[in-house]
C-alpha cells in the first residue's frame, strides 16, 4: 500500500469509518511505516487542536424571535439589536403612555375652555373635602356587602 | 409534542403546524447556529443568530418537501450549509479571518489569568483562521464531522456527495489543517507532536 492511500485511510480509521479489510491493511502499513505512524499521531493531535475552537451560545429567546419572524417574515426581530434589547417591550408601554398623555391634554384643554359654573365648582369642592372619595368608598362597600352571604340567615 | 421524533414534527410543520416547528427550532437552534458560526468563522454572534434564523425560515417554507426517510437534522444542516455559502458569496468575504472578528465565543477563563486567557484566545483564533482557509466543502465536512459528530453517510447526505468523496474531503481538510497549524511557531503548544516533515 502506498503512503498516500494509507494516509487517506488513516483519517477514516480515526473516525471509525473504515471497514474491516481496509482497517487491517492500514494497521499492517502502520506497523511497517514510521512516517505514516507519525502522520496518524499528528491527526490524533489535530483533534485536540480543533477542540480549542469554541463558539457562542444563542441568546435567550431565540425560538421566540424565530417564530415571530415566521409569523411576520417582513420583520427582522433579531439579536442584532444587542444593547437595545431593553427597548423591546417598549411599544405597548409607549402606546399606553401616549394615550394617557393625550387624555390628560384633552381634560386639561376642556378644563381651560370650560367656563367656571356652579356644577364645576360643586365637583371641585366635593373633591377637595374628600366627599367624592367617600361616595366612591360607600359605593364600593355597598357592592361588596351585596356579594357577601346574608348574615341574618 | 416534545417527545415526538424530529421527522414527525417536520412533517407536521410541512402541513402548517407552527407549534411542531417551534419544538424543532427549540431542539436544534443551538446546533444550527454553532454550525453557521464554525463554518463562516469570521462572524459575530448576532450575524450567526440572524443566519440561523434564516435557516429556520427556509426550513419552514420547504418543510412540505421534506422526505421522511431523511433525517431532520441533516436536512437542516444542508439548508444551513447552503445559507452559509450564499452569505459568503453575497458578502464576498475575504477567506482570511480577521482578528477583529473575535466574538463572545472565545471568552477565556478569567480565573486562569490574563496571560492564559490571551493565549487561549490566540490559539482559538489560529484554529478559526485555519478552518476558514479551507475550501467550502472541506470546511463543511470537517465541521460536520468534528464538531457535530455526523457519520460519513450523514455528511454525504448534507453535502450531496458520495461517502467516498467525504472520505477524501476529510483527509484533505486534515492534511491542510495539520500543515497550517504546524506552520505557526506556537503550534507545538497547541498540537504536541505536529511536524511538517510527513507530507
Amino acid at each position: 500500500m502506498r503512503c498516500r492511500k494509507a494516509k487517506k485511510w488513516i483519517s477514516a480509521s480515526l473516525d471509525g469509518e473504515l471497514d474491516g479489510a481496509r482497517n487491517q491493511a492500514v494497521q499492517a502499513h502502520l506497523a511497517a511505516c514510521p512516517e505514516c505512524r507519525a502522520f496518524a499521531a499528528d491527526l490524533a493531535g489535530l483533534t485536540e487542536g480543533l477542540d480549542l475552537l469554541t463558539v457562542p451560545e444563542p441568546r435567550w429567546g431565540f425560538t421566540g424571535r424565530t417564530m415571530a419572524r415566521l409569523a411576520n417574515p417582513q420583520s427582522r426581530e433579531t439579536a442584532s439589536r444587542g444593547w437595545l434589547d431593553f427597548l423591546r417591550p417598549a411599544p405597548l408601554g409607549v402606546g399606553a403612555a401616549a394615550f394617557g398623555f393625550g387624555v390628560f391634554l384633552v381634560i386639561m384643554a376642556n378644563g381651560e375652555q370650560e367656563a367656571p359654573g356652579a356644577e364645576r365648582d360643586t365637583i371641585v369642592a366635593l373633591a377637595d373635602d374628600g366627599t367624592v372619595a367617600a361616595l366612591l368608598n360607600d359605593a364600593i362597600e355597598e357592592r361588596l356587602l351585596a356579594l357577601l352571604p346574608d348574615a341574618e340567615e | 409534542m416534545s417527545n415526538r421524533r424530529d421527522e414527525d414534527l417536520l412533517q407536521d410543520a410541512g402541513g402548517g403546524d407552527r407549534e411542531a416547528f417551534g419544538v424543532l427550532v427549540e431542539r436544534h437552534h443551538r446546533a444550527v447556529m454553532q454550525f453557521v458560526h464554525r463554518f463562516l468563522g469570521d462572524i459575530g454572534r448576532d450575524t450567526a443568530e440572524d443566519l440561523a434564523q434564516d435557516v429556520f425560515l427556509k426550513a419552514w417554507k420547504a418543510a412540505s418537501s421534506f422526505e421522511p426517510r431523511a433525517q431532520a437534522i441533516t436536512w437542516l444542516l444542508r439548508i444551513a450549509t447552503n445559507t452559509c455559502l450564499n452569505y459568503r458569496r453575497g458578502k464576498r468575504l475575504r477567506r482570511a479571518v480577521s482578528l477583529d472578528a473575535n466574538t463572545e465565543a472565545d471568552i477565556p477563563d478569567r480565573q486562569a489569568g490574563p496571560a492564559a486567557a490571551s493565549q487561549a484566545r490566540e490559539q482559538a483564533d489560529r484554529v478559526r483562521r485555519a478552518i476558514a482557509e479551507l475550501p467550502p466543502n472541506q470546511r463543511a465536512a470537517i465541521v460536520l464531522r468534528h464538531f457535530h459528530g455526523l457519520s460519513y453517510a450523514e455528511i454525504s447526505d448534507v453535502l450531496d456527495v458520495s461517502v467516498s468523496a467525504v472520505e477524501s474531503l476529510l483527509f484533505r481538510a486534515r492534511r491542510t489543517l495539520r500543515v497550517a497549524l504546524a506552520e505557526n511557531e506556537t503550534a507545538p503548544q497547541v498540537l504536541p507532536g505536529l511536524g511538517a516533515e510527513s507530507l
